[in-house]
């Protein structure tokens, strides 16, 4: 089976100290697959590099083995609910809508088939009621809601989500997770950033555990171990934060001709 | 006649500016405006000594050097030495625009511009320096000039309105659609530095600024969806346009002043109406409903 | 010639009203670069840019009240409108859906056009004294008279007695609002002072420089004294004394050309010193960087080079033909005999018709870059968990960064080793 993201030596590096470091995995595909760790630990920006929105600057990655370029359409990328100005003026379904333009160009309207496949995801997070609500006026799982049903309209295969569950109530976390399985039956493959300890293992059945650097990948069964838990979270280790922090004192390259 | 032609020049930057504003003030790029109107200034006083002529081209050549050194200065600041992103700003544009007056007052004599008009511009004047068609008269050059940009910023505001959409709401999904997010940031620049730099003639740098955020601002409050903020945000403005030109002519005083003054009342009273009007009666709703579920 | 003799008349003082200029200049504008300092470090010199501009329409006012150019009045006037236009950009973005970057441009402009309003109002009204005005918007020094000196003095004074008696807590509030606010600081009068002192200070400052350029005076010292330090009291000096030297300069030049508007030169004098500070400033300053990264590439060449050199077998003295290291090393020739020059000046190696052999010293070098090299693949193999043909060129860049205390942790660590992941030896 093909893999569904490949990383190799995955290196970005913020104010000349490395975020994350030497990322080096292949993921299953069809699976749902937690992207665990603690805070400030590289989890978003592993993301967005895998994503192409920050540019890494050492290693690549793969999607579907292939360049990301050649597979765009059959991505699609949950931001952080707080990434976003939600006063802006638009509606649900404006919001919606956005996931339907990547297929169009500069002009082309919107035809019946996209007005169903909005509809349809609208319904799938149970926001049909809300469809000409401003956005502003939506609660936080609400919001959550309207970007999951955005990224359903891209009908994708591949889905990265950047924290969906945080701020969103009971009611909202247990219909987001009742969906992500039912789009893993259908063969899509879920990466998904989290921080609950708690719950990770009933959601996931693949993870990715990382601080700065990857610390253990792989069934949730064999890496959900209270070893590898402590190495995740027991903080960062000294002597890699002291190379760190000589990269940035002395602003030395870490490749170099 | 006079009348006309100065309500419609004011009304054409109006509308330029309101449709750009809306998508700075979405994208938090207010200032940008700011810097922009400040810092074109050395460019367009050096086009004016070397073509000794109010003649486009070469203003807006000048303009658009300074604009390119602004970013630069303001890239070098921010990025290459560290310093703050607020500071960068105010550091580069008040140079630019210091040395700009330094030119003025040295080509003093040479170059038809002073520093009074730079700030609110001289549309009272806009009538007098008119153009002529196969010896008919066709009106003031500015509202030609004026005109044009409106109809290149609209078209290239419909060819990439979705994409300038999105990538203000949500830059990242943007990015991981595949659209680059510097780049329409880069066009949408562009045409504000145009904007800028053709309105800064007949209504000054201030002004500017004040017809890219106010009108933007208040339609901001009003409304709930982008299309009706840009519609809105135009009405204001040319009614700004007008009510402040006769505000000018009630008052003997400038036309760009005034014009801001009613960008200023237009805002408050949409303000005021949003923040006591419509929350008491918010609230008043809200207390009805309680008791009528209770 | 005549540029100069102008200059030196104006700080000899040879004319009667230079004395005032000068005073006057040198108080504006030490008083702006204290105050900005603080306005710097808490990321709001643009709203210096909304006052400055917002104090206008409190002149014109002033003036239509007072009737004549009364300096008090007019002070009094801009302090007012000032004040009001940063709390209303404060008042707007805590109170609606509006952001602060729009606030600022909204308030600034209208308030501005309001007093330009006023200004061509009172103008066209024929009011006689009405002259002194329009030099608010880009200054003049020159229209400075004895009475403004004094009173600038008087509050400048003020000003300076506060922010010293209150110094501490408007330190803390400018570096850490919330850490301040926790242990109990009186949050809400420190900004309130921070407020009246960069407002009344800005009111004055317009009369030298001008309204447009007066938020320059606030940002640009505090932005040079950062380039040189990072603790408060040494920067609201150095700001201060840049600050107050710009005046003085600015107002020099502009003296000596008739006509020449103040404000515009002052911002030009005190933007050099900020380009100066950006190149040899001792904090983030582009010399500094750029000395650093020269050092770190030779340190990485000389590095590189004598790796060359290691001979896995003997662990001893090796020698090479130019030929034989080039064909080893992937670098340019003219890079590589930099490198080996780099090597034969430290004693690491020794030339002798055209073939170069290690001395001791050279041997033990070599030793050390492959050991720091080797032990980082094992250390990132293990804690990285990656893949052996995964690690070598992440040791290539990090193998030149290991400081000795790191190379022992890592010894330690690893609980020294003897293999490498591609089971080569490690030399000790």
């Amino acid at each position: 089976m093909k893999p569904s993201v490949e990383t190799h030596n995955l290196t970005v590096i913020y104010d000349k100290k490395p975020a994350i470091w030497n990322i080096d995995f292949t993921l299953p595909t069809g699976k749902i697959i937690g992207i665990m760790g603690p805070n400030g630990s590289g989890k978003s920006t592993l993301l967005k590099a895998i994503m192409g929105i920050i540019e890494p600057n050492i290693g690549y990655s793969k999607v579907f083995d292939q360049d990301l370029e050649d597979v765009r359409n059959k991505v699609s990328y949950v931001p952080q609910r707080q990434s976003v100005d939600w006063d802006f003026p638009a509606s649900v379904w404006d919001v919606v809508a956005m996931g339907r333009y990547a297929t169009k160009g500069l002009f082309k309207r919107l035809t019946k088939e996209d007005h169903r496949m909005i509809e349809e995801s609208l319904s799938k997070v149970n926001m049909t009621p809300f469809t000409n609500r401003q956005i502003s006026q939506l609660s936080g799982g609400q919001q959550q809601r309207v970007f999951l049903a955005r990224a359903l309209a891209q009908n994708a295969d591949l889905y990265l989500m950047d924290e969906p569950f945080v701020g969103v109530d009971a009611a909202t976390e247990q219909a987001i997770i009742t969906l992500l399985k039912s789009m893993r039956d259908a063969g899509k493959t879920l990466l998904v950033v989290h921080h609950d300890l708690l719950t990770a293992q009933d959601y996931f059945e693949h993870m990715v555990l990382l601080n700065s650097r990857l610390v253990a990948e792989g069934p949730t069964s064999e890496v959900f171990t209270k070893d590898i838990l402590t190495e995740t979270y027991g903080g960062t280790l000294t002597t890699l934060s002291k190379v760190a922090n000589v990269l940035q004192e002395k602003d030395f390259p870490m490749r170099h001709k | 006649m006079i009348d006309f032609w100065i309500i419609l020049t004011a009304s054409l930057v109006a509308t330029t500016t309101a449709i750009l504003g809306c998508f700075l003030i979405m994208r938090k790029m207010a200032m940008i405006g700011d810097a922009i109107s400040h810092a074109v200034l050395p460019g367009i006083v050096i086009a004016y000594y070397i073509s000794h002529s109010r003649a486009s081209l070469p203003i807006l050549v000048g303009a658009a050097a300074s604009g390119m050194v602004v970013t630069y200065l303001i890239q070098f600041f921010n990025q290459k030495v560290k310093l703050q992103q607020d500071a960068s700003i105010g550091i580069s544009y008040t140079f630019l625009f210091a040395i700009g007056i330094i030119l003025i007052s040295l080509f003093s004599g040479n170059v038809d511009l002073d520093q009074d008009c730079v700030l609110y511009g001289e549309i009272a004047y806009v009538p007098l320096d008119h153009m002529s068609i196969a010896g008919h008269y066709a009106g003031p050059r500015q509202v030609w000039i004026l005109g044009s940009t409106l109809i290149i910023i609209l078209t290239s505001v419909i060819i990439a309105y979705r994409k300038l959409v999105l990538t203000t709401f949500d830059p990242a999904f943007a990015s991981a659609m595949g659209i680059s997010v510097v780049l329409w940031q880069y066009y949408l620049m562009a045409g504000v530095s145009l904007t800028t730099v053709v309105s800064f003639e007949s209504v000054g740098a201030v002004l500017v600024i004040a017809f890219l955020s106010g009108p933007a601002a208040t339609a901001f409050l009003l409304t709930k969806d982008f299309k009706k903020m840009i519609y809105l945000a135009v009405g204001f403005g040319i009614s700004a346009s007008i009510l402040g030109y006769y505000t000018a002519v009630w008052l003997a005083g400038s036309i760009a002043g005034a014009i801001a003054t009613v960008i200023g009342l237009q805002f408050a009273i949409a303000f005021i109406y949003i923040q006591f009007v419509r929350k008491a009666h918010i609230s008043q709703t809200l207390e009805n409903k309680a008791l009528t579920e209770v | 010639m005549e540029f100069l003799t102008e200059i030196w008349s104006f700080f000899t003082f040879s004319e009667p009203n230079v004395k005032v200029v000068f005073w006057g200049s040198l108080i504006l504008c030490s008083i702006s670069g204290l105050v900005g300092t603080f306005t710097l470090l808490r990321k709001r010199s643009l709203i210096g840019d909304v006052i400055s501009h917002a104090v206008l329409p409190g002149i014109a006012l002033a003036f239509i009240i007072g009737q004549q150019k009364n300096p008090l009045y007019l002070i009094i006037g801009a302090t007012i409108t000032g004040w009001i236009s940063t709390y209303l950009v404060d008042y707007i973005t805590k109170h609606s859906k509006i952001k602060n970057d729009t606030a600022i441009a909204l308030i600034l402009s209208v308030f501005f056009g309001v007093g330009v309003l006023l200004l061509t109002h009172i103008q066209h009204s024929g009011n006689a004294s009405q002259s002194g005005l329009d030099q608010f918007i880009f200054g003049r020094a020159s229209a400075m008279n004895m009475s403004d000196v004094w009173l600038f003095s008087i509050v400048g004074t003020i000003i300076t007695i506060l922010i010293v008696i209150f110094f501490r807590g408007l330190s803390l509030l400018s570096f850490d609002e919330n850490y301040s606010q926790s242990i109990g600081f009186p949050n809400e009068l420190l900004k309130l002072i921070l407020s009246i002192t960069t407002v009344t200070t800005v009111a004055m400052g317009v009369q030298a420089v001008g309204v447009v350029l007066m938020s320059a005076l606030l940002i640009t010292p505090a932005a040079c004294a950062k380039f040189w330090t990072n603790k408060i009291i040494p920067m609201a000096i150095l700001a201060l004394v840049i600050s107050g030297a710009s005046g003085v300069l600015g107002s020099a030049i502009s003296y000596t050309y008739n006509g020449m508007p103040t404000g515009p030169w002052i911002v030009v004098v005190v933007s050099l010193f900020a380009f100066i500070s950006a190149f040899i400033g001792r904090k983030n300053g582009l010399l500094k960087k750029y000395l650093q990264r020269s050092k770190n590439n030779t340190k990485i060449l000389r590095e590189n080079t004598i790796k060359l050199f290691f001979n896995p077998k003997t662990l001893g003295e090796t020698q090479f033909s130019f030929e034989d290291i080039f064909a080893k090393s992937k670098m340019q020739r003219a890079t590589l005999k930099k490198g080996l020059s780099l090597l034969k000046s430290d004693k690491l190696i020794t030339t002798n018709q055209g073939t170069y052999a290690t001395t001791s010293l050279g041997i033990e070098e070599a030793k050390t870059i492959v050991r720091k090299h080797r032990l980082w693949e094992l250390y990132i193999s293990k804690f990285m968990h990656l893949q052996p043909d995964h690690v070598h060129d992440d040791a290539e860049g990090i193998e030149h960064v290991i400081t000795p205390e790191i190379e022992r942790e890592l010894e330690k660590e690893l609980d020294f080793p003897t293999k490498d992941p591609h089971d080569s030896d490690i030399p000790y």
